[in-house]
């Protein structure tokens, strides 16, 4: 009735998932590979801290990417709550419109 | 850089240091390859707020709408969101090649002085301390900071074969956007009320303009003197501050925002340099009121694009520009213009453009030596240029004296005031 394409929703949901776990693994492997950069002296230790801290805010994006689906997922709850209870009130309408044009049919022949 | 195969190992310095090359150009591919997959995910991610489902699911829901939508932009776009970390994985796969251009710039220098630095050696103290200039054990220092005059080499490296039309292209590609400028007031300060005298006093006025503000003001000077022939003359003097901001958004309200860096470096037009401009319209500069620009850093580039600009399109006249700690190299100067580009040789952001300032009559450029041990001290207006500008006052070189003695219009003047307005990026 509205539309509402509850397992894209879900499908988004989980893509993000996937992007939070992608990020995950981007900030080890992007750490390890600054781990295993032949480097000694002042230059190398604020390039590892810096590599560090930029690993630490992909993981922090991470989690905020997992935070958007959670929201995401309550938003499709919440939008299917609705469109049922809209459903619903729809189908008692159609039921009411029913039940009024054969009590009007029957009144009409008795008459 | 991917065929170079020799590491470094160098004795001496505050810890010596080691370097291989091709570890760091490895490194410096793998970061670049993960910047431009962040910046993908985070388009794609954008994509998404505009997915039919979404948009169906809002009209039911939308508060639920809102949060969702809030919590993916602040992941995306907030503060160290998808966006900004694309941008500084970039930076950090281009420092790093920077740093592997330095090594290799001062393992060159070092394998030609080596023998004869060894020779110094013999000769006790003095001979070591002349021994240890250009060290490469000072190349890496905050990554780039310890020996500035390297970083021309890192950038030639950056910059890779791009030819400046090219790197022109790319700086264009950069979205920017227009200006909106907010007038702010006199400055009604005592110290805002003395007219300049020295190189020093206008370096002076831009720290004020500088210093405890927002990034997108600016300072319009203006300065009644008398011509020699005895007639009251009105000139104009712009204070145009530095990057204060390195979120690099094009959406970023700040016109002093990274972006206006690539494009200016360049001597492509920004919105910063259109917000200046509407102020000096807005203050009420006149086409032939001459007019000295200052900046420092960005400021600097922002205010030989707007000589260069406006002296083509004929709305200001503007005779003078001083810089401090500024990357003009790569912008073209007209004759018509007097340019006094003040450099520290300890700082780095001189040498972002990897190339020397034009050698010509109308260009200055002036290298003092303010060496704090701090890399962003080296580049503080307030810490380093301030102080040098003090130095070039005291120079008697006669290159110096000469385009102090062609801004002594603007330094001697009876009275000024000063307006002050807001730029910001639409």
């Amino acid at each position: 009735m509205s539309g509402l394409d509850f397992d894209r929703l879900g499908q988004l949901a989980l893509r993000l998932e996937q992007d939070a776990g992608a990020l995950r693994a981007r900030a080890a492997s992007l750490r390890d590979a600054a781990g295993a950069v032949v480097w000694r002296g002042r230059g190398a230790d604020a390039f590892r801290a810096c590599v560090g801290g930029q690993a630490g805010a992909l993981r922090t994006t991470a989690g905020r990417l997992d935070d958007a689906a959670d929201a995401l997922r309550r938003h499709a709850r919440a939008a299917r709550r609705v469109e049922e209870v809209a459903e619903a009130a729809a189908a008692l309408g159609r039921s009411v419109a029913h039940g009024v044009r054969a009590v009007a049919g029957a009144v009409a022949d008795a008459l | 850089m991917g065929e170079v195969r020799r590491s470094v190992s160098v004795t001496g310095g505050v810890a010596g240091v080691e370097a291989r090359y091709d570890d760091l150009a490895i490194v410096s591919r793998t970061f670049a390859t993960a910047a431009g997959d962040l910046a993908e995910r985070s388009w794609r991610l954008h994509r998404m707020l505009a997915d039919p489902a979404l948009l169906a699911a809002a009209v039911l829901d939308p508060t639920g709408s809102a949060a969702f939508t809030a919590t993916l932009l602040a992941a995306l776009d907030g503060r160290h969101g998808l966006t900004w970390q694309a941008a500084a994985w970039g930076l950090t796969a281009g420092t790093v090649r920077g740093a592997a251009a330095a090594y290799l710039a001062a393992d060159r220098i070092d394998d030609q002085v080596g023998p004869a630095r060894a020779g110094l050696q013999q000769l006790g103290p003095a001979g070591h301390v002349v021994s240890q200039w250009r060290h490469p054990s000072r190349a890496p220092a905050g990554v780039l900071s310890g020996d500035p005059e390297l970083v021309d080499a890192a950038v030639v490296v950056l910059t890779g074969f791009w030819s400046d039309r090219q790197l022109l292209d790319r700086a264009a590609a950069y979205p920017d956007g227009r200006p909106i400028v907010v007038a702010t007031g006199a400055d009604r300060g005592v110290e805002a009320r003395h007219p300049p005298r020295t190189v020093a006093d206008l370096l002076a006025g831009l720290a004020r303009c500088n210093a405890p503000r927002q990034g997108g003001d600016i300072d319009v000077r203006f300065v009644l003197g008398r011509d020699a022939d005895g007639r009251v003359r009105r000139r104009v003097i712009v204070d145009i501050p530095g990057t204060k901001n390195w979120n690099p958004s094009p959406a970023e309200p700040d016109p002093t925002s990274f972006g206006t860096n690539v494009r200016a470096i360049t001597g492509s037009t920004t919105t910063y340099e259109a917000g200046v401009r509407a102020a000096m319209r807005r203050a009420g500069v006149r086409r032939n009121e001459p007019v000295l620009l200052v900046g420092h850093s960005q400021g600097g580039m922002v205010a030989v694009n707007l000589a260069r600009h406006a002296r083509s399109d004929g709305e200001f006249q503007v005779s003078d520009v001083v810089t401090a700690g500024a990357p003009i190299a790569r912008i073209p100067v007209p004759r018509s213009v007097q340019v006094l580009a003040l450099e520290n040789d300890a700082d780095v952001v001189p040498h972002c453009d990897g190339a020397d300032n034009q050698d010509r009559t109308n260009v200055t450029t002036v290298t003092v030596h303010r060496d704090t041990g701090d890399p962003l001290a080296n580049h503080s207006l307030e810490q380093s240029y301030l102080p040098g500008a003090r130095d070039v006052d005291a120079t008697d070189d006669p290159s110096v004296r000469g385009a102090v003695a062609g801004l002594r219009p603007f330094l001697e003047g009876t009275a000024v005031s000063t307006v002050t307005y807001h730029v910001e990026r639409r």
